[in-house]
């Protein structure tokens, strides 16, 4: 039996959603998977499926030590390796570092020093330089922070570095029996009851804060979504409070505007599975909440709000909905965020939970102005998230979509989807010429910067040549965050030259030419990407044109 | 650093109620008329310490109400589940509370002067990296004002020497024995973490953790 240790120094989220891989690998091989993470983040790690044996790095303890002047510092030095000492001495055949941070990359190499364990993510090597275990590494670690149209999910991003399938089947969380059945037994007494009165019910379950303000609910928007739902007799709210002072004095404060009348759950980790998997449907801002009911195939209304990527972590499941103000209006980069009041309102999710329940409905429901709503979809390379009512975004999704297929393009070697290709195709034909004009000339102006940038470098007789390059190379990086398809290819060739590392500067520079030689690569893919998107179009307007479908051409054909 | 308090006079006298009472110094280290009111009243107005913890550090024993008390309300709260840990510089108070203190496994009394051999102490490290709620007997506290004092202001002394000196695993120890004694930790680390530094062996891939773990603050934990 191999042993994996996966490594995640990110907070209970991170963890959570780690349980899609793992039911994937133990679907899948004879491995044995342990996890190391922060000893704070035990409790959500616990609630993992097939997990062997946690580790944990007490970092709470390490920064008493290390910040308190009281202590010698050597006790947090030992402290720390004490904490490792224990994953140092096991053989890790494969070690998957999935947090893109240095941390985990001194840990992972620290863990696969004496055994040498194949490494999946980033490491630092021997000469302390990062290292990438291959491109998805660099997609993982690079595209999906900071590109604005979230190519692919970091569950397949994940999937795509080990090089496994998604599993979709299989347990992903252990529920504590006894929770189950108090659960069981509380929930369906809620149905019985409304049973008695003819009432047919749906519970719904509304997760009432976040980790952060920014992605919070607003307290008005639930109290008019829970009016509208308790005048609904085919629904029935429920409050999920977390066991905290601030979440419990939130959840009165929203029942004592419903004069105490409405049902409060309060649950800790080991008990939550136990409630989603009682309830019929979870409202929800981007929360550790919905990673679990995502992995116990709860469906759940998304309410995306604040900064984080969009869809970066959204939910898997086919029957969710994700409620959004509409993509294009929003910023996800921390910096240039300002916290405002949300679009979104009661009566947006109120839709949207009828949506889940008759799917049909999606586009026959009116949502607010600026309001858009997606849903999960599957193809062959995975989950890819498809507008499909509200306020359409037409630019927003032909980025995504076709940002999709270019980054696939650039990293899996030959690819080619014809059926990718005539989705795009279908659905963007009559506005995607214009777009794909601007994505052309953007190109071209870049392979232009790139060819100068590799001219100066490979001719430095002057002075002047070298400033040149230079500049030409600031050009080239500024386009990494204009969200533009060549900014796939750049960002990638950034997370290259960045992590270029040698005392030899004739060695450094070799190395730098030979990033911009795949940077050229990387750019003809994008090239024939865009070309094969556009040979599609034409041939679906050609297509439509001799079937007599495309009298609307011409009045649609802006966005 | 030693801040031993200077005993002129140690007298037991019995409060109203019945109690034994030390005077230390002429000072009375509980109410000469009824030690287990005084010791209620303490945490009557100390309600919210024990709602939010089931850790104390007790600085000052005398012979210890408080305590009694204290391990009375833990014990209603959480059961089992506290530990309190005391320290007292007088050695003389440890023998009178023993009648009132019988053996409790999760109270820890530590007697002692020497505020840095209290530091070098793993119990009290690790006891104190938990973050315990404080408790200042305040009688006790005033008798031995600059031992307590020193106690909460200590800085330790980070040089490698001390750190020879305190360190357990080999190890460790081991690689420790390589730098100048009067360097600190960090200077260590600082010089075998530059960036571009070659990884020679595994131990340096610990100090870059090292490194990168204590640029981080404490605000990574989330509700859920």
């Amino acid at each position: 039996m191999n042993n994996t240790l996966i490594v995640n120094l990110k907070r209970n989220g991170d963890i959570l959603t780690l349980g899609h891989m793992i039911n994937s690998i133990n679907s899948s091989s004879n491995e044995r998977v342990s996890l190391l993470i922060f000893e704070e983040f035990k409790a959500a790690a616990r609630l993992l499926k097939n997990v062997y044996k946690i580790y944990t790095i007490d970092r709470k303890s390490f920064l008493s030590l290390k910040k308190n002047a009281l202590f010698h510092d050597i006790y947090a030095l030992e402290n720390l390796f004490l904490n490792l000492e224990d994953p140092r001495n096991q053989r890790w055949d494969q070690i998957i570092n999935t947090s893109n941070d240095r941390i985990s990359s001194y840990v992972c190499s620290f863990l696969g020093f004496s055994n040498q364990s194949i490494i999946q993510g980033t490491y630092f090597d021997k000469n302390n330089s990062t290292s990438f275990s291959g491109k998805w590494a660099r997609v993982l670690n690079d595209v999906i922070p900071s590109y604005r149209y979230t190519p692919v999910n970091q569950v397949d991003c994940l999937h795509y570095l080990i090089e496994q399938l998604r599993e979709i089947d299989g347990q992903k969380i252990n529920s504590s029996p006894q929770h189950n059945a108090t659960a069981f037994e509380n929930i369906n007494r809620i149905r019985e009851n409304e049973s008695k009165m003819g009432n047919k019910i749906k519970i719904v379950g509304i997760q009432l804060k976040s980790s952060s303000k920014d992605k919070d609910i607003s307290f008005n928007t639930i109290i008019q979504l829970i009016d509208m739902m308790v005048n609904n007799p085919a629904y029935f709210p429920i409050l999920l409070v977390a066991p905290t002072d601030e979440e419990r004095e939130f959840g009165n404060r929203v029942n004592k505007y419903f004069n105490n009348s409405l049902v409060s759950v309060e649950s800790d980790f080991r008990a939550l599975p136990s409630v989603l998997l009682n309830i019929d449907l979870l409202v929800t801002p981007d929360t550790v909440v919905k990673h679990l009911a995502d992995l116990l195939d709860t469906p759940l209304v998304e309410v995306s709000i604040g900064w984080a990527p969009f869809l970066k972590q959204g939910t898997l499941n086919p029957n969710s909905i994700i409620l959004t103000e509409k993509p294009s209006t929003r910023t996800f980069r921390q910096f240039e965020y300002e916290t405002t009041d949300s679009s979104i309102t009661g009566s947006d999710i109120y839709n949207a939970i009828r949506c889940v329940f008759e799917p049909r409905l999606d586009e026959i429901l009116t949502f607010s102005s600026h309001v858009s709503i997606y849903r999960p979809k599957e193809d062959k390379l995975g989950v890819y998230y498809q507008n499909v009512g509200g306020e359409k975004d037409n630019r927003f999704d032909l980025s995504l979509h076709v940002s999709r297929y270019v980054l696939f393009k650039i990293v899996i070697p030959g690819y080619k989807d014809e059926v990718f290709l005539d989705r795009i195709a279908n659905n963007y034909k009559y506005f995607i010429k214009e777009w794909l004009n601007t994505e052309k000339g953007v190109l071209l102006e870049t392979a232009k910067t790139l060819l100068s940038a590799i001219r100066y470098l490979t001719t430095q007789t002057s002075e002047n040549n070298i400033q040149d390059f230079t500049y030409c190379l600031d050009s080239l990086l500024e386009q990494c965050d204009q969200d533009h398809l060549i900014s796939l290819s750049l960002i990638l060739f950034r997370s290259h030259i960045e992590n270029i590392s040698s005392s030899n500067s004739e060695e450094s520079l070799q190395k730098v030419e030979a990033s911009l030689y795949d940077l050229k690569k990387s750019i003809q893919k994008v090239s024939l990407a865009i070309r094969e998107i556009e040979d599609r179009v034409e041939e679906i307007r050609k297509n439509d044109l001799v079937m007599g479908r495309d009298k609307k051409l011409i009045s649609e054909s802006r966005l | 650093m030693n801040s031993r308090i200077k005993i002129t006079s140690f007298e037991i006298k019995q409060s109203k109620t019945g109690e034994m009472v030390p005077v230390v110094n002429g000072i009375h280290l509980h109410s000469i008329y009824n030690p287990l009111k005084e010791a209620e009243n303490l945490f009557e107005e100390n309600k919210n310490l024990i709602e939010q913890n089931n850790q104390f550090l007790v600085l000052g024993l005398g012979f210890g109400y408080h305590v009694l008390e204290l391990i009375k309300r833990l014990e209603e709260k959480y059961g089992n589940n506290y530990r309190i840990l005391v320290i007292e510089p007088i050695e003389q108070l440890i023998e009178g509370s023993k009648e009132n203190l019988q053996s409790c496994e999760n109270l820890e009394i530590i007697t002692g002067n020497d505020i840095e051999e209290l530091y070098n102490d793993r119990k009290i490290i690790n006891f104190l990296v938990q973050k315990p709620a404080l408790l200042a007997h305040p009688a006790s506290f005033n008798l031995s004002k600059d031992f307590f004092t020193s106690l909460l202001k200590f800085k330790s002394d980070n040089t490698i020497d001390k750190a020879r000196y305190l360190v357990q695993n080999p190890i460790i120890k081991n690689i420790l024995s390589e730098y100048p004694h009067n360097i600190t930790l960090d200077e260590l680390i600082e010089n075998k973490c530059t960036p571009k530094q070659a990884i020679n062996e595994e131990m340096d891939y610990i100090f870059h953790i090292y490194r990168e773990l204590s640029k981080q603050t404490g605000s990574i934990e989330e509700a859920r």
